[in-house]
């Protein structure tokens, strides 16, 4: 019998509970778990240089004010919109238009085709310039939906919003992709 | 399904050579390429380093953040104003004038005052409503008209 079986990890929800309580080795343990998904999330929304600072934020944002965290969404989802919160918000603070650095991409060796690779690297490149300039609904909807494979209803829960609407900031997210992709 | 292979093979020879291919881009091919967005950005994450600065963030906060009752001093507040709004309404149609020393108190809107000015109006509340203000007239007391000039009133 493993450790991990006498002793099983603590769910996110026990985490957040002892976070609470002023345990801060379970926000640590909550970062490890996430801050990865979060940081992908960040950059498919074209964060650019600023990822590591913006997850930063976004947990600190999400620690001090776990209490209005509901628990309808996952902790995951909820801490990614406000990641979407905090990049909107420096945004609008530097009052410019994204910029996403093209090319920053580490081949892997083990990639089987890497000729096929590196063409697939240019349109996610090509995707997440027009992903970064979507407004921020349709942008947190279609990374939710598409990046992070969320259902409808999961998506309405962390952005406040109804199944329906989400639907709609989708449909509107992926016309704009696809536009500027086929041209 | 055939279709969206090939529409998907199509997408994939887009870009090659730095050319830009006019394609389809299906629904499957959004959705793999969506899934690999931001994915060097990840496996580059110091997740350490984010664990560090994140810990001594909160060690310098004090941990949660202790919220204030905002929705209660609101609920307050915006009963202090629709009541003296009421009151206001209701002396004013009525043409009964208002009484002696009243005026003056009600012609102060709440938002002309600062914000300690509001802490000791909302400070007051903590004891009970004086008499004569809990037994002027309430909202269920006021006809449509009235209704209508308090709304105005209060939208300025």
């Amino acid at each position: 019998m493993t450790a991990a079986a006498v002793f099983p990890e603590p769910d996110d929800a026990a985490l957040i509970a002892r976070w609470r309580a002023g345990d801060q080795a379970a926000a640590t343990e909550l970062v490890r778990r996430h801050a990865r998904p979060v940081a992908r999330f960040l950059a498919g929304a074209g964060a650019g240089d600023d990822v590591d600072d913006l997850v930063q934020e976004a947990f600190f944002r999400a620690f001090r004010y776990v209490d209005r965290f509901r628990g309808g969404a996952t902790f995951r989802t909820w801490v990614m919109t406000i990641a979407g919160n905090v990049l909107t918000d420096l945004r609008r603070r530097r009052g410019r238009r994204p910029v996403v650095p093209l090319g920053d991409h580490d081949v892997p060796d083990h990639a089987a085709d890497p000729h096929r690779d590196l063409v697939e690297r240019d349109l996610v490149d090509r995707m997440q310039q027009v992903v970064a300039t979507l407004p921020p609904m349709q942008r947190d909807v279609f990374l939710l939906r598409a990046q992070q494979g969320l259902e409808y209803d999961e998506i309405a829960l962390a952005l406040d919003t109804s199944p329906g609407a989400a639907r709609v900031h989708y449909h509107h997210a992926v016309k704009r992709v696809r536009r500027v992709m086929e041209d | 399904m055939a279709e969206r292979q090939k529409r998907g093979r199509g997408a994939a020879m887009g870009g090659m050579n730095g050319r830009r291919v006019s394609m389809q881009v299906s629904e499957q091919d959004l959705e793999r390429l969506a899934a690999r967005l931001g994915e060097d950005a990840a496996a580059r994450l110091d997740v350490e380093r984010v664990v560090a600065r994140l810990g001594d963030r909160l060690a310098r906060s004090g941990g949660v953040a202790i919220r204030r009752p905002v929705g209660r001093w609101l609920a307050a507040a915006a009963a202090v104003v629709l009541v003296a709004g009421a009151a206001y309404v209701t002396f004013a149609t009525n043409g009964a004038g208002f009484p002696a020393g009243r005026q003056a108190g009600l012609s102060t809107s709440l938002f002309d005052l600062s914000a300690a000015e509001l802490h000791t109006v909302l400070d007051s509340l903590e004891s009970p409503a004086p008499a004569e203000l809990t037994a002027g007239p309430s909202l269920d007391d006021l006809d449509a008209e009235q209704l209508e000039t308090l709304l105005a009133l209060m939208e300025g």
